[in-house]
């Protein structure tokens, strides 16, 4: 399945959501390069948890992150209903793990909330804010700033 | 093979300058051997060397293949020589044999090897 | 209007370092005495089109320079003034002094004017000299030689190859008589070889070994020709060839355009039939069009230049669409991998069709890839060619005389190993004219030549490219190596290390014994980076010596970057490609090799060493099959002169693989040198051996530091 861009109106945006945990997030659809189901990952020794390892996507390498497992939720699994979600950050490209797809869905920018800050330790720059739409609130996530967080490729030297 | 005739030979008692060669009137191939051999005695001297050949009457392939093994060999030394004077006939040989590339312009500056740029 | 211009800018840069090289080569071919009006049409052109360029695009400094330097270069064409050493020595620093230029103006950086100032005067001085023609002081009857102009056109006339047997002089015959002669024929071009002129001391004064190559034009008949040699036929060497009237193929493409390597005049032989003056063109008889040069002529660029000589043509490529080939190519092995894989597991008749076909497929797969990888392959000339010039500069300066040969320059190699190899290269080469090859003084004195011999030799050997520095000078000191080893602590006071080691000691980081630190080398930064640049191109490099005899330092590179030979390893439910240049060899553990040392921790022994032992699966964090020693197989690999033993479960089986880079979404991972599609389309991951020592031996010394602690 593979999601195609849909033009928006100017003073709109359209958001992939998806479900990680029991919580709906969205992320920006120009970023999105396509869907897949779960395949086997190669693990990168000394890697953070939530960076589960990298696979082949026809031909490139690209690493696969368990954004359940760096938000720190409870561990899910991976079966045949798990979905990867392959985006563009930049020049890279980056898969992420979620509970599920649902839609594609149009905000306009009255119905996004800027994120508040949430007082304690946690980053929450990659929050855009919250898009309310048919009384269900979707998080919606920066891409870029999701994956600069996650310390990928930021920095060049080794350990 | 008639003696060189060679005003360069040093009168008894005088010594040659240092560096200095002076070509003789005569430098073909009678003279070759002697020639050599005279070539041979100044390249014992260190640089740098001046050649004087203003005063070449006659000369042929084999007295100015003398010349240009000299100059090779400087060359190859990093020894460095200028002309004093080339004398027609002796700019004619040279021109004629195509040598004038081996060897250094006559009157030039010298130009030290491998020059700081 | 300026940005118009701008997006043009890369090109003249390109261009115009690529026609400096080939304005140097004409240089160091005329100082050695091979003056052809070619080259110094070539010089004349290069110069030109600069100055070209560079007033075009407003780079008015260098536009000055050029200009200065045309209006010389003119002279020399138009036979105004002869080449000699010391005018090619300043066209040599000219060279030196745009190149500077130009980099300059491209990173927009300021270039030191007074310099340019300084060379400009000299260029000027040379100009108000006299040229070296007779100023009416020459017998009338001398005509000047003539230096064929560019663009001549319409003409023909006879190339005469002359070379005196070892009695012409002695009978009384006269090669200046009889090249006098030849002018009166017509204008006439006479270049002279020097190349069998031995040292006077070794001269015959009565034999000649001067030869000649003369160009006579004018509409002549042969026998007028043979006739000026009537009285040395049969004491000489002469070859005639005529030629034809030639439309001058002037160069109308951009004129760094250089055209690719032409083979040489068919000469006829000495008493032949009359070659006919046909008015053909042979391909050698485009003298006035885009310059010849038998080396190399250009920096590695794209794979190829182009050429509107017609003749085989090319054209130049990015290097982005290559790459971009050569990955779709890898991308096709690997599906059609896939495909055989799925059709072994299928039974029946077709099967077996279906296997034979893609066996078939197999074949041409590989094929394939092996074509489009050679695509991005240059001969190594590209880079040997910097090395007369350095040789001889760097000779001069250090008063040390060297004969440069160069072996097998051919050879081919991947474009990026090639860019990355000139450097360390020319690092060896110094250090070799540098500390290496001893003073003429001193050679002699320990009866070898005065002048020492430095080789470079490159050949393909099983996959990979080697590249051998040769010196013949004194060699490596031993002892010197290890004291100073000792005194940096890099070796112990007791320990006793082959020659080899000791040698090889020399590529240690701030390694230098040089007595004084030269500007050339020897400032103790050189020989480790070279290794280290060697190492990340895949490669290996070691040094072999014999002292008083001289030294060798061999280096083994990959034939591509793109594609490495593994060793696929398994370790639990991973596999990993181990680079084969890496391995040493591989052996069952047999319980008295293994010995636990208390400072040294767990070690393994290999004939008379002692190496650690680097368990992968505990290193990587795996769940491996076997964690007894003894179940399991010890791979000892080597990197920067250290040797590990790797403890993995199994060998799977070796094969090319292509390198993916983990940086391109990911990162640098200390350890990994990329990854790799295995043939059932999951990545594996390609070890990097020094990476794996390093943190095998950080996570050690963390391990220790630990157990003190608690």
């Amino acid at each position: 399945m593979r999601a195609t861009a849909i033009l928006a109106e100017a003073d709109t945006q359209q958001f992939l959501t998806f479900k990680l945990a029991g919580e709906e997030y969205g992320v920006g659809i120009l970023s999105v390069q396509e869907i897949r189901g779960w395949s086997a990952v190669t693990a990168i020794p000394h890697s953070p948890a939530w960076l589960l390892g990298v696979i082949n996507l026809r031909g490139a390498v690209v690493p696969i992150i368990d954004l359940r497992i760096k938000f720190n939720f409870a561990k899910a699994e991976y079966n045949e209903f798990t979905v990867v979600i392959i985006l563009n950050v930049g020049a890279r490209v980056v898969g992420i793990v979620v509970d599920g797809v649902s839609d594609v869905i149009t905000l306009a920018s009255d119905q996004i909330k800027p994120a508040p800050s949430l007082g304690n330790n946690t980053d929450t720059s990659h929050i855009i804010g919250f898009g309310t739409l048919d009384d269900r609130m979707r998080i919606l996530m920066d891409v870029e700033r999701l994956m600069a967080g996650a310390d990928l490729g930021s920095i060049k030297s080794p350990q | 093979m008639t003696p060189p005739v060679n005003t360069t030979v040093p009168a008894a008692g005088a010594k040659p300058v240092a560096g200095q060669i002076v070509l003789g009137a005569a430098c073909t191939i009678h003279e070759a051997q002697a020639l050599r051999a005279y070539l041979l005695e100044r390249a014992g001297h260190p640089g740098p060397y001046e050649i004087d050949g203003g005063g070449v009457e006659q000369i042929d392939t084999a007295g100015l293949q003398l010349v240009v093994a000299f100059a090779l060999d400087c060359l190859e030394r990093s020894i460095h020589y200028t002309w004093k004077a080339r004398s027609p006939v002796l700019e004619e040989a040279i021109q004629m044999l195509g040598v004038a590339p081996l060897l250094e312009s006559p009157g030039a500056v010298s130009y030290s090897p491998g020059g700081a740029a | 209007m300026t940005l118009d211009l701008a997006q043009f800018h890369d090109t003249f840069f390109e261009e115009s370092f690529e026609a400096l090289d080939s304005m140097e080569a004409a240089l160091l071919k005329l100082s050695a005495g091979d003056v052809d009006a070619e080259l110094i049409n070539t010089i004349f052109r290069v110069a030109h089109s600069i100055k070209g360029g560079s007033a075009t695009f407003g780079f008015t400094d260098v536009a000055a320079f050029t200009h200065t330097l045309e209006t010389l270069l003119d002279q020399l064409r138009a036979g105004k003034r002869q080449v000699s050493p010391g005018l090619v020595d300043v066209l040599l620093r000219s060279c030196d002094l745009m190149r500077e230029m130009l980099e300059a103006t491209k990173q927009k950086q300021p270039m030191d004017k007074g310099r340019v100032a300084t060379l400009h005067g000299e260029i000027e001085t040379i100009m108000k000299s006299a040229g070296s023609e007779p100023a009416g002081k020459s017998a009338a009857a001398a005509p000047a030689p003539v230096v064929m102009l560019s663009g001549e056109s319409e003409r023909s006339g006879w190339r005469i190859h002359f070379v005196p047997g070892s009695k012409l002089l002695r009978n009384g015959n006269d090669p200046l008589r009889i090249l006098r002669e030849l002018h009166t024929l017509g204008p006439c071009v006479i270049r002279v070889d020097a190349k069998y002129v031995p040292p006077l001391a070794d001269l015959d004064a009565e034999e000649c070994r001067l030869a000649w190559n003369a160009e006579l034009s004018g509409d002549i008949h042969e026998d007028q020709v043979r006739a000026v040699f009537d009285w040395v036929e049969g004491e000489c060497e002469l070859m005639l060839e005529a030629f034809g009237p030639v439309k001058a193929k002037v160069s109308t493409a951009a004129p760094a355009v250089v055209a690719p390597e032409v083979p040489p005049a068919p000469v006829a032989a000495p008493a032949a039939a009359t070659p006919t003056a046909t008015p053909t063109a042979t391909p050698t008889a485009a003298p006035a069009a885009a310059a010849v040069s038998a080396a190399a002529p250009a920096a590695p660029v794209e794979a190829a230049r182009a050429t509107n000589a017609g003749e085989g043509g090319s054209i130049r490529v990015s290097i982005e669409k290559i790459d971009e080939l050569l990955n779709s190519v890898g991308e096709l092995v690997i599906t059609q991998s896939v495909l055989s894989q799925l059709a072994a597991a299928i039974e029946g008749r077709e099967a077996e069709e279906l296997r034979s076909a893609l066996g078939q497929l197999e074949r041409h797969m590989r094929s394939l890839q092996e074509s489009v990888m050679r695509v991005r392959m240059l001969p190594i000339s590209f880079v040997f060619n910097r090395f007369p010039r350095l040789v001889r500069d760097l000779g001069q300066r250090l008063g040390k005389k060297i004969e440069l040969r160069v072996v097998g320059d051919q050879t081919e190699l991947d474009k990026t190993v090639l860019e990355k190899i000139g450097d360390p290269l020319v690092h060896l080469v110094r250090n070799s004219i540098d500390h290496g090859i001893e003073s003429p003084e001193v050679r002699l004195a320990a009866g070898k030549s005065a002048h020492g011999l430095i080789e470079l030799n490159a050949y393909h050997k099983g996959g990979n490219v080697i590249v051998e520095v040769t010196d013949d000078g004194g060699g490596l000191k031993r002892d010197k190596i290890l004291a100073k080893a000792r005194e940096r602590g890099l070796v112990g006071p007791d320990e006793e290390l082959s020659e080899e080691r000791v040698y090889n000691l020399i590529f240690a980081p701030g390694f230098s014994t040089a007595d004084v630190v030269s500007d050339v080398s020897g400032r103790g930064v050189g020989m480790d980076v070279v290794k280290r640049n060697i190492n990340e191109l895949g490669g290996h490099v070691q040094i072999h010596s014999t002292p008083g005899k001289g030294s060798m330092v061999r280096i083994r590179l990959p034939l591509t970057l793109a594609i490495l030979d593994g060793q696929l390893a398994r370790v639990g439910n991973e596999v990993y490609v181990v680079p084969i240049v890496s391995i040493v060899e591989t052996m069952q553990v047999r319980s008295e090799l293994v010995n636990s040392i208390a400072s040294k921790g767990e070690v393994f022994r290999l004939r008379d060493e002692y190496l650690p032992i680097v368990r992968l699966y505990d290193l990587f964090g795996i769940e491996p099959d076997h964690t007894e020693l003894l179940d399991g197989l010890m791979m000892i690999v080597e990197a920067d002169g250290k040797r590990v033993g790797l403890f993995v479960d199994e060998l799977m089986s070796q094969q090319q693989v292509v390198i993916k880079s983990l940086e391109t979404n990911f990162r640098p991972v200390t350890g990994l040198a990329g990854a790799t599609m295995l043939g059932d389309g999951r990545v594996a991951l390609i070890l990097d051996i020094p990476g794996v020592i390093t943190r095998f031996q950080s996570k050690e010394t963390r391990r220790d530091a630990a157990q003190r602690a608690a």
